[in-house]
């Protein structure tokens, strides 16, 4: 469909995003000012989200009840000669997004002021923190790529900042079980390294995200993301016809793939777990993972609405390659669903169990939304709006309920004075409300209905189960495995004493403070679920004011045989971990150490599937063999200018100069030799 | 042109009358000097007449010609001759054999006027043999065995020589059928020219040190005294340049076999006379390979003139060739007497020369930055105005002289290095101010014609 702009005033709209830029800022001032007041800092920055989620909330509250899109400052140009502007765009999709990063954002930050009370960075961590949040936002709200890019880079830089938090390095504060090497490569990570990690695969997708940027400018003229949509067409067919539209789609998604921790790039997301907990839930599980999936979403239905218009022979084309694009980042979905669940199945972190799931859990994002392009050739409008729909409300689900979860995990942690699971056990009896949270947020992610998580994962296994029945078979056994690594940690965590012995500390209820973010988080998550009706009506509302998309579509979940099936396998999978941890417990160590397949099985699984190794084999060694190569090239220079040269000049010299010893003998010899045989040649050549 | 014809003869009379002179008695008084002096300045004021004349200038029925190069070249001969004498004045009168320095250096002058202008056979071996065996007794005068070590040699190799001039001329004439006094015309048999092409440079070659017929080029210069091969390399060898640039463009105009030929050749003895010249710390030595190099730049130019004759490139190449031999003479006439008087080691006497006499030691530098190319002085002019027209003959051809050039930075650059950087210890010879005179004079003219060779590239 065709948009049509209205511009409405940059006021009050910009501070959605500007609000936390500027509380930002004005903690700068107070670091600069040296600000020895810890409730400045933590004021400032709640304050600061607060005006942003109000604003946002006001504004989505707009589109989806008066059913129409507000778009700001889209006539205020920023940069005249590429034309951009500092545009404001709040659409279904944007709103529904700002709303959770607001509010989620709010209730970490709230969380934070209490988790980080004494800690030696506290300003700094405020700082980025609130940084952050306006980046997201800016990312989530920008009308043209450059904002976008802008707000992309600012959470990648906060990003990298927060993992790195603690940058002293101290033991406590690592990723991984110290000593420990898969193929010789470390696997456990210190905060400044997993920093430099994040900052360098996010890097990789980022610079396939410029230069996407700059083709579509190239092709378009305007880095606008409303014009874009009605310029489809003009750019899908020649793309298509020089049969390269999958392929610069690719590039301009891995810059998507890289954010959200897509194999193979998910192995930053892993070690990101060194900053401190509150990060973990808001940065990687809650928002900036979510960056990625929100750009596809974004571009999903522009692409799927312009296919619908290009006519003629160039539309089976077209048609075409965005089925191999989609396809593509369907199967990375997947597998990257797949294959981070196996990982937390063994792994004894708390946060890197959440970590590893938030991967698998954007792996169906991806799923989902891609699968609504798969069925590209069906040419129905409402396909994309379901295909919308399922990554949009699996998204919303999972913020939800992982924040509530890392909010959880980041008391437990403060509890145990550690990050493992080993010390940890019996912590229902000393903490219900934890408790309650704990297992409200984990049957979401596990996705029992009635919560929040069954729906939206319910939404992405049924449309996949029509584009890519391969595919949604993998993504019900990802769905079993999820439940079985979260249920394992609710029991070994809260019911089981704990795996280590002597272990001395006294749990208890957090602080309200930091219990009511995660207490209300987890409510919601039974609230959406219970209240489906209402948020389906609200997503399919979503959906009809996305940019391009204009049609909803009826997100109910109704009792299929899948539904069933997939109930089934979840409610047998809870089943089969309960008897095996409560009943039998069933000692996995000893199984572990005793049967040599099971250990392979368990050390694949808990290195990961060796892809870190194998990453930084081919990349660290495989740069260093370059490097070294280079040196070895510039040594080799430098030796035949200073040595070799020198000494080969050095002996023809010394030879040359060996014939003129003064036998004039010789000389007539050479000079007649010399003569007749320069006559020769020159016959010979002659002839 | 009866003046500069009158004057040429008084060289010749001067010259000859020296001898008288030693028989009467005078021989050993300054007037042998002066009378050397004379007839130097007469050919001097000779050959800027012939240079100031726009027109060519034929003498004895066209059996000599002289035209605005060739009377360039004189006048380089001249300077060089004059610079030779104001080092040397009275210094070879105790020598055994004088007068006969002072005597030979103006018969070697009157024997230039032919061997630069000769335009027949007759003319070419007649000078040729004259500037020869002057040049051959030169070499021996000083009177210390490696001078005439060196003569014998340079005698004995010269003789071979003569005898392949001799198959020249006999194969020139045999293709012409006519008379020796027949003028040089281009061959139409290809075999038969490139016979001649072989043997011209087989002896002509052999003067200037051309490789392969070059070999007894670094014991005659390397290690005879200095003041004679001073005449030797600065004067001899710029008349035997004008005769082979006439003799091969004359002969072989527009045959690009015998450019090919000669690119060849030219190849090999800038190469030969780079790599020989670079580990060497004998001055006088690298003087003589370098000499060797030089020669190999001026014959590349020889391909331009005769691959496209009459063609401005090819006029740009005969400039060039011009002031690279008068950049050359003007550098190793001084140089060669410098290292007679001050040593000819660069890690020995002429190490930290700087400290212990400036105006030498930079006046020095100054002409070994002019041999290796260093704007603006009169050899970089040289260079490029050899170079230039080598990019429309053959790239190859271009880069091999470009890295050859290349290379010969090393081993100026470190005799620049060896004089300027200060001694451990001091074995020194004092210079006399008549030398060090010569290198200044030769140094500030080095520089003055590199500012004004644009001006020059006009008079030719």
């Amino acid at each position: 469909m065709r948009v049509m702009a209205e511009y409405e005033s940059l006021f009050p709209w910009i501070f959605s995003w500007l609000a936390p830029f500027i509380g930002s800022f004005i903690i700068a001032l107070g670091l600069l000012a040296r600000v020895r007041d810890e409730r400045f800092y933590g004021y400032t920055s709640v304050f600061s989200i607060l005006v942003s989620a109000i604003i946002a909330s006001y504004a989505s509250y707009k589109v989806l009840s008066e059913g129409r899109v507000i778009y700001s400052g889209g006539d205020i140009i920023w940069i005249p000669w590429i034309n951009v502007t500092l545009g404001t765009y709040f659409d279904g999709l944007s709103a529904i997004m700002s709303l959770i990063v607001s509010w989620v954002s709010l209730l970490i930050a709230v969380y934070s002021i209490k988790y980080m009370e004494g800690d030696w960075g506290y300003g700094r961590y405020f700082f980025f923190f609130t940084f952050f949040v306006g980046s997201m936002l800016l990312l989530v709200l920008a009308d043209n790529f450059i904002l976008m890019f802008i707000g992309w880079e600012g959470t990648g830089l906060c990003s990298y900042a927060l993992i790195s938090h603690w940058y002293t390095d101290e033991e406590d504060k690592w990723v991984g079980k110290p000593g420990r090497y898969a193929l010789g490569f470390p696997m456990f990570f210190e905060p400044t390294h997993s920093g430099v990690r994040a900052i360098l695969f996010t890097r990789v997708g980022d610079l396939g995200l410029l230069l996407g940027i700059v083709i579509l400018y190239a092709l378009t003229g305007t880095f606008n993301i409303v014009e874009l949509v009605n310029k489809a067409p003009e750019w899908l067919e020649p793309l298509a016809s020089k049969g390269i539209l999958s392929l610069l789609l690719i590039t301009l998604t891995l810059g998507a793939l890289a954010k959200s921790a897509q194999f193979p790039f998910h192995e930053w997301l892993v070690t990101a777990m060194t900053g401190p907990t509150p990060i973990s839930a808001l940065i990687h599980a809650a928002t900036m993972v979510k960056a990625g999936i929100y750009l596809f979403l974004r571009l999903t239905p522009i692409l799927l609405s312009g296919a619908l218009l290009v006519h003629g022979e160039v539309s089976s084309l077209v048609t075409q390659e965005l089925y191999n694009y989609f396809l593509v980042v369907a199967v990375i979905g997947a597998l990257t669903a797949f294959m981070l669940a196996s990982m937390a199945l063994v792994s004894d972190e708390i946060k890197l169990i959440l970590a590893y799931s938030t991967a698998s859990q954007i792996g169906y994002m991806f799923l989902g939304a891609a699968s609504a392009g798969l069925l590209v050739h069906t040419l129905k409008p409402e396909i994309i709006a379901e295909g919308l729909i399922a990554g949009l409300s699996h998204l919303a689900s999972h913020a939800v309920f992982k924040a509530a979860l890392f909010l959880v995990a980041g008391w437990l942690i403060h509890v145990a004075h550690s990050r493992f699971i080993d010390p940890m056990g019996g912590y229902a009896k000393y903490m219900r409300l934890t408790a309650l949270s704990l297992w409200l947020a984990g049957l979401s992610l596990a996705g029992l209905p009635p919560l929040s998580g069954f729906f939206s994962k319910e939404l992405v296994i049924h449309i996949s189960s029509h584009a890519a029945p391969l595919l949604s078979g993998l993504a019900i056994l990802t769905a079993m495995l999820t439940a079985a690594y979260t249920i394992r940690l609710v029991l070994r965590v809260l019911h089981l004493p704990p795996y280590e012995a002597g272990v001395r500390h006294k749990p208890g209820e957090a602080p309200s403070v930091m219990l009511t973010p995660y207490l209300v988080l987890a409510i919601a998550s039974l609230a959406i679920g219970l209240s489906w009706p209402i948020a389906s009506n609200i997503y399919m509302r979503a959906a009809e004011l996305t940019l391009a998309l204009g049609v909803g579509y009826e997100a109910s979940v109704s009792l299929s045989t899948l539904t069933l099936i997939v109930v089934s396998a979840i409610t047998a999978t809870i089943a089969t971990v309960y008897i095996v941890y409560y009943v039998i417990k069933l000692n996995f160590s000893e199984l572990i150490a005793k049967n040599r397949l099971s250990r392979v099985i368990y050390d694949f699984l808990y290195d990961r599937w060796l892809i870190n190794p194998a990453i930084y084999a081919i990349f660290k060694n495989g740069g260093l063999r370059v490097a070294n190569t280079a040196l070895d090239i510039d040594e080799s220079i430098d030796y035949t200018y200073h040595k070799l040269t020198p000494s080969i000049g050095s002996i023809i010299a010394n030879y040359i100069r060996g014939v003129h010893r003064g036998r004039t003998d010789y000389y007539i010899t050479l000079y007649i030799v010399s003569a007749v045989l320069i006559i020769l040649l020159a016959l010979i050549a002659i002839r | 042109m009866m003046i500069a014809e009158i004057l040429v003869y008084i060289t010749l009379v001067s010259s000859l009358i020296i001898p008288l002179m030693d028989a009467l008695g005078y021989g050993r008084s300054r007037a042998v000097v002066i009378v050397s002096w004379v007839g130097v300045a007469s050919f001097t004021i000779a050959s800027i007449i012939l240079l100031s004349t726009s027109s060519v200038n034929e003498f004895y029925a066209g059996l000599v010609v002289h035209d605005s190069f060739t009377s360039l070249i004189l006048l380089g001969a001249s300077i060089a001759a004059i610079l030779v004498l104001i080092a040397v004045n009275m210094d070879a009168i105790v020598w055994p054999s004088n007068p006969a320095f002072y005597s030979l250096i103006p018969l070697i002058l009157f024997g230039l006027f032919y061997l630069a202008g000769a335009n027949s056979i007759i003319t070419v071996i007649a000078s040729w043999l004259l500037v020869s065996v002057a040049s051959y007794v030169m070499v021996a005068l000083p009177g210390d065995r490696e001078s005439r070590l060196a003569a014998i040699r340079y005698v004995f190799i010269g003789a071979t020589a003569t005898l392949i001039i001799a198959l020249w001329a006999s194969a020139t004439l045999i293709g012409a059928g006519i008379e020796l006094i027949t003028p040089i015309k281009p061959r139409e048999f290809k075999s038969e020219a490139f016979l001649v092409l072989s043997l011209a440079l087989a002896a002509f070659g052999f003067k200037l040190g051309v490789v392969p017929f070059h070999w007894w080029l670094p014991s005659v210069y390397g290690r005879a005294d200095g003041r004679p091969i001073a005449i030797v390399a600065g004067i001899v060898k710029l008349g035997f340049i004008a005769l082979i640039v006439r003799i091969i463009s004359e002969s072989f105009a527009g045959s690009l076999d015998a450019a090919f030929i000669i690119a060849l050749i030219a190849i090999a003895t800038m190469t030969y006379g780079n790599i020989a010249a670079l580990t060497t710390l004998d001055l006088q030595r690298l003087l003589a390979y370098s000499s060797i190099a030089h020669v190999g730049y001026i014959i590349s130019a020889l391909t331009v003139i005769i691959a496209e004759p009459n063609s401005p490139v090819s006029k740009l190449a005969l400039a060039g060739v011009a002031i690279q031999s008068i950049a050359y003479t003007l550098a190793k006439t001084p140089l060669f007497t410098l290292v007679a008087e001050a040593g000819r080691e660069l890690e020995g006497e002429l190490r930290g020369l700087l400290a212990r006499d400036n105006t030498t030691a930079i006046s020095s530098t100054i002409l070994l930055a002019s041999l290796l190319g260093i704007p603006p002085l009169i050899g970089f002019w040289g260079k490029l105005f050899i170079f230039l027209p080598l990019a429309s003959y053959s790239i190859i051809l271009l880069i091999v002289a470009l890295v050859n050039s290349g290379i010969s930075s090393v081993y100026y650059i470190r005799a620049l290095r060896n004089i300027v950087t200060p001694a451990a210890t001091q074995q020194s010879r004092i210079i006399r101010d008549r030398y060090r005179a010569v290198v200044v004079i030769s140094a500030i003219a080095t520089i003055i014609l590199g500012l004004i060779a644009p001006i020059i590239i006009r008079l030719i």
